[in-house]
């Protein structure tokens, strides 16, 4: 039943997938994501984050302070790197 | 399935489409048609790709990345992706945020032959020998083994074929971002970005509010002009010094400062010393076998294709929720035409008067609406103490369990209530939407995360180089319309007054 | 948030936190060891492998945060030995006949995939370098060959036919995943008794009489003969701890990933001329960097609009069909990067039991070699003649190497 809760939609991260990572070791939010892969997907973590905390704490006991969440890096969306670069065409190249 | 008219509704087209395109005032079809694949879609101005797609009853909308697993409309806000499609040349694309045009050629892609039929299934049937990093543990011994191996997953990896060059030049081609520099900056059109924003330019500071949809006012639907939310709404558009962008998304904060807008019509890049947050919440999910499958959507996204595209999610429902916002959810559906099969509430003692205990939107749009008694209006069954143990279906969901909640085993089996269903509606509750301004950069000791989600609005002090930046409404755990605005006027004001 | 979570309710409070990874489990800090790595990288732990498989001894590897959490968890994966001078040659062939073994010796998948390394010319002018490094590279046992135009198109045909003048291809080189070698590095050398101490920053570093005595820390004092500073962005720091001043300069790199998307991009390609690097993942996904003229010298780890401006502009001059890939993450890391561009490794004159392994800015293609040459140096006492050109003395005796293949800028000053 573990194996069709998915956590992470983007990259089918199981709970299963989950557990089993946890029991081999990687014991905090960050070295989890980057062991499964949940969290780096196009979403990058906006709909499994909670998710992944929560089952986390189930199967570790504790909960993670929140200064080992996972941070945020920019964009917040996706955008198109068409966008960005037709966006600051007429910017020189040694930008400030 | 009948197609009922909501009660509140103001255009006279409002009708809920069972597939096909409504007729407008004069009694034309006013529609235009889209391609998927080889079929043609009907759809009409104002739709979204994903709406459109619903309504003419196409649910699975994609497979997902490693086991193939059908996906669908799922959260409605443009965050999970299962709604992502190519279109027109471009992978990616989040159909439920993203507005129809006609003879737009839509494609599912990773899938063979198609996603209704992926063959390619069979990896999802694979599992249970490629769990997540069981890579690590094979092919250590043979280079050779491990190159072929690795070919092999990179052709079946990869959610969609590279643009084509025609639509990567035509994103190249575009004009140059503008760049504004405002004296306060208010990221989200709702009760609290609005009430930001107003109190910021009515205090002397040359505001600019973005908003990502085509109105202000979140995710309510049309509502009476007396409400809050609509008095509000008059008076961010009347506010001299403020300049309401919609339609405009807020992609990012960057260290050196700028905040970069994307707008159909042309990028933005704004440069200002303070910004106030206002982004609102991500829906939180429910947990359980089949809790990605097409048919299974949040409460919010439900709301949202009801009331801006007049598209049911399905035919047959049960809603899963935990606080009054859930009967909201199940009240738009039956008044979409939507069979509410039962609401399997977690609380032991429902009680839809708790409009208190709720978010925003549980005291219906404009701070309206109250629940007066949780079975009315939905004629639904509300079960009680129960919560979803699992959706069942091939491609879509066919059937949910219910189970009551903290039970023994033999209990649960006694217990346990299968409901025939299509859809099923997730109502918990939300978390903040912090992607925007929780950078790692942002944090500091003091805000290690970011947030004390108390509700009221919170200086974050300095989150970018010469950026001073305020939190309010959802995304600082306000829970009620009153609590949104009241924070969002704190954030304003203290916006307005800093230093430079 | 899940049905059976909400039934439980929440865990019971002051439950031990687990380790951030199995083989970095808390545990007593000794009073002594025979070697302290200060610094749980891809460096540092192949440092310790390495000296743990030649039995050194007792080892302990201390790092501030979780290991690999530095540049070692943020960079480009690439790996390659066609370099453009002989003391780079020599230094990453030795280390990519060590990546070719790694994942059967350590028994975990690095994930390293031959799947070839090219860098490109935009300008004929930079042809006649490329044939003479090609030229040498026979003799170090590097197998290289020079592309001309038509070559390097069907190569990377989704790259801009016009920016494409040649290039030198190596087939037998390619990419890793960063985190795996870490990992993989770091059980290896768990497995045979190192230990490695997390959230463990080295705090003095004691000296006397001209050799190293130990260490001190927050959680106690160590003593041991031997400390290796492979500490990264903070191996200035915990130089000058020993009294060592070092020609480094913190500069940030910033990176970029985009969604995944089925193969279009085979080899892993570095374009000198733009100061850019990109490869295709397995999983599909593009990533790649880029510098500006002047380094960004600095140690903050945000993430800039200019840099992310500059990466979408070079790349989509290069690869035009990714003007339509969303970039889902943009993140930076830091490099303590020297004059020469060269990594500063071996004994320090003056201070007997002090050793560097730091100063890289291709650091991750470069550990295995390094915690090889490195562990035998401290083991037998006498650095290798591959090892020799990368001493820090060269800098006093004005020996530096002139390495011009690379993507980074040696450019810091104002």
């Amino acid at each position: 039943m573990r194996r069709t809760t998915v956590i992470c939609l983007c990259h089918d991260v199981t709970e299963d997938d989950v557990a089993r990572a946890i029991a081999q070791g990687y014991g905090h939010l960050e070295t989890l994501k980057r062991y499964t892969g949940a969290m780096m997907g196009p979403c990058q973590g906006r709909m499994c984050r909670a998710a992944l905390t929560a089952v986390y704490a189930e199967l570790t006991g504790c909960d993670p302070p929140a200064a080992e969440q996972p941070s945020s890096r920019p964009p917040a969306i996706p955008v198109r790197l068409g966008v960005i670069a037709a966006a600051a065409r007429d910017d020189d190249r040694q930008a400030s | 399935m009948s197609a009922a008219r909501p009660p509140d509704a103001r255009d006279a087209d409002a009708t809920c489409r069972p597939g096909r395109a409504a007729p407008t005032l004069d009694g034309e079809v006013a529609g235009f048609t889209l391609r998927l694949e080889g079929r043609t879609i009907p759809a009409r101005p104002g739709d979204s790709i994903a709406a459109a797609l619903l309504a003419a009853d196409v649910r699975v909308f994609g497979r997902s990345f490693k086991h193939h697993r059908p996906r669908g409309y799922h959260c409605g806000r443009g965050h999970c992706g299962c709604c992502a499609m190519r279109v027109d040349g471009l992978p990616g694309v989040r159909t439920c945020v993203t507005p129809a045009r006609p003879g737009m050629h839509v494609v599912r892609e990773h899938a063979w032959p198609s996603a209704e039929r992926d063959l390619l299934r069979v990896l999802g049937l694979l599992s249970p020998l490629t769990p997540a990093g069981f890579y690590y543990r094979r092919f250590t011994r043979s280079a050779w083994l491990f190159g072929r191996w690795e070919r092999l997953l990179a052709h079946l990896a990869g959610h969609g074929r590279p643009p084509t060059p025609a639509a990567a030049g035509a994103l190249l081609a575009a004009p140059p971002a503008r760049t504004v520099t405002p004296d306060v900056l208010v990221v989200g059109g709702g009760a609290a970005g609005m009430s930001a924003a107003v109190t910021a330019a009515a205090g002397g500071a040359k505001t600019i509010l973005l908003e990502a949809h085509d109105r202000l006012g979140g995710d309510g639907a049309a509502d009476p002009p007396d409400s809050p939310l609509s008095r509000l709404r008059a008076e961010a558009a009347t506010q001299p010094g403020l300049h309401v962008l919609t339609r405009h998304t807020a992609v990012g904060l960057w260290q050196d400062g700028p905040v970069f807008v994307e707008h159909e019509g042309g990028a933005l890049l704004v440069r200002c010393p303070r910004i106030v947050f206002a982004t609102g919440c991500v829906d939180d999910r429910l947990l359980f076998p089949g809790c990605d499958m097409p048919g299974v959507v949040l409460g919010h996204g439900v709301v949202r294709l009801i009331d801006r595209h007049r598209v049911p999610p399905g035919r047959t429902a049960v809603v899963v929720t935990d606080r009054p916002f859930g009967y909201v959810v199940a009240e738009r559906l039956r008044d979409a035409g939507v069979e509410v099969r039962a609401i399997a509430d977690h609380r032991v003692h429902p009680d839809g008067r708790e409009a208190s205990a709720g978010r925003t939107h549980a005291d219906g749009p404009g701070g309206r609406r109250r629940i007066a008694d949780p079975t009315v209006g939905t004629r639904a069954p509300v079960l009680a103490g129960y919560t979803v143990a699992e959706a069942r279906g091939r491609c879509e969901v066919r059937d949910v369990r219910l189970l009551p909640l903290a039970v023994g085993r033999a209990r649960a089996r006694r217990d346990a209530v299968r409901i025939a269903c299509d859809t099923l509606c997730v109502a918990l509750g939300e978390h903040p939407d912090d992607s925007l301004f929780a950078t790692s950069w942002a944090r500091s000791p003091k805000h290690p995360a970011i947030v004390p989600r108390d509700g009221a609005a919170t200086c974050l002090g300095v989150v970018a180089d010469g950026v001073r930046a305020w939190v309010a409404g959802g995304a600082a755990g306000a829970r009620t319309f009153a609590e949104a605005a009241a924070g969002g006027r704190e954030a304003g004001l203290a916006a307005a007054c800093a230093d430079p | 948030m899940r049905a059976a979570a909400v039934a439980a309710g929440r865990p019971a409070p002051g439950a031990a936190r687990p380790a951030p990874v199995r083989w970095a489990a808390p545990r007593e800090l000794r009073p002594t060891y025979d070697a302290v790595i200060a610094g749980a990288g891809v460096q540092g732990l192949a440092l310790a492998y390495e000296l743990t498989k030649r039995r050194f001894g007792r080892i302990a590897v201390l790092d501030a945060g979780w290991p690999g959490c530095g540049a070692s968890g943020a960079n480009g994966e690439m790996i390659r030995s066609a370099f453009g001078s002989p003391e780079w040659d020599r230094f990453f062939q030795h280390s990519l006949c060590r990546w070719q073994v790694l994942s059967a010796e350590l028994r975990f998948n690095v994930l390293f995939t031959r799947a070839g390394y090219l860098i490109l010319a935009l300008d004929d002018d930079e042809l006649p370098d490329m044939r003479v490094n090609t030229l040498r590279h026979p003799h170090h046992g590097i197998r290289s060959r020079l592309l001309d135009a038509e070559r390097a198109r069907r190569l990377i045909p989704a790259a801009a036919p016009e920016v494409v003048r040649g290039g030198v291809y190596q087939a037998d080189a390619g990419f890793a995943h960063h985190d795996a070698v870490v990992w993989a590095y770091g059980r290896a050398a768990a497995r045979l008794g190192v230990e490695v101490h997390p959230f463990t920053p080295v705090s003095a570093v004691a000296v006397d009489g001209g050799r190293v005595r130990g260490v001190e820390t927050g959680r106690g004092r160590i003593s041991t003969p031997v400390v290796v500073d492979a500490a990264g962005a903070g191996a200035p720091a915990v130089a000058r701890l020993a009294g060592v001043d070092l020609p480094l300069s913190s500069c940030r790199l910033e990176m970029l990933v985009t969604e995944s998307v089925t193969p279009f991009l085979r080899p892993a390609v570095s374009v000198p001329g733009l100061r850019a690097y990109c490869h295709q993942t397995s999983r599909g996904e593009f990533v790649g960097g880029t510098e500006l003229p002047r380094a960004d010298v600095t140690d903050r780890r945000g993430v800039t609009w200019s840099m992310l401006v500059d990466m979408a502009r070079t790349f989509t001059t290069l690869f035009p069909c990714l003007a339509g890939l969303r970039v889902l993450r943009h993140w930076s890391g830091l490099v303590s990067q020297t004059p020469d561009l060269s990594p500063i490794l071996g004994p320090v004159a003056g201070i007997d039991g002090f050793f560097l392994d730091c100063g890289w800015v291709y650091g991750f293609m470069g550990a295995p070699a390094a915690g090889d040459l490195l562990a035998e140096a401290i083991a037998s006492g006498r650095p290798a003649d591959v090892l020799k050109p990368f001493l820090l003395d060269r800098f006093s005796s004005g020996r530096l190497i002139r390495e011009g293949s690379l993507v980074v800028t040696a450019e810091t000053g104002p």
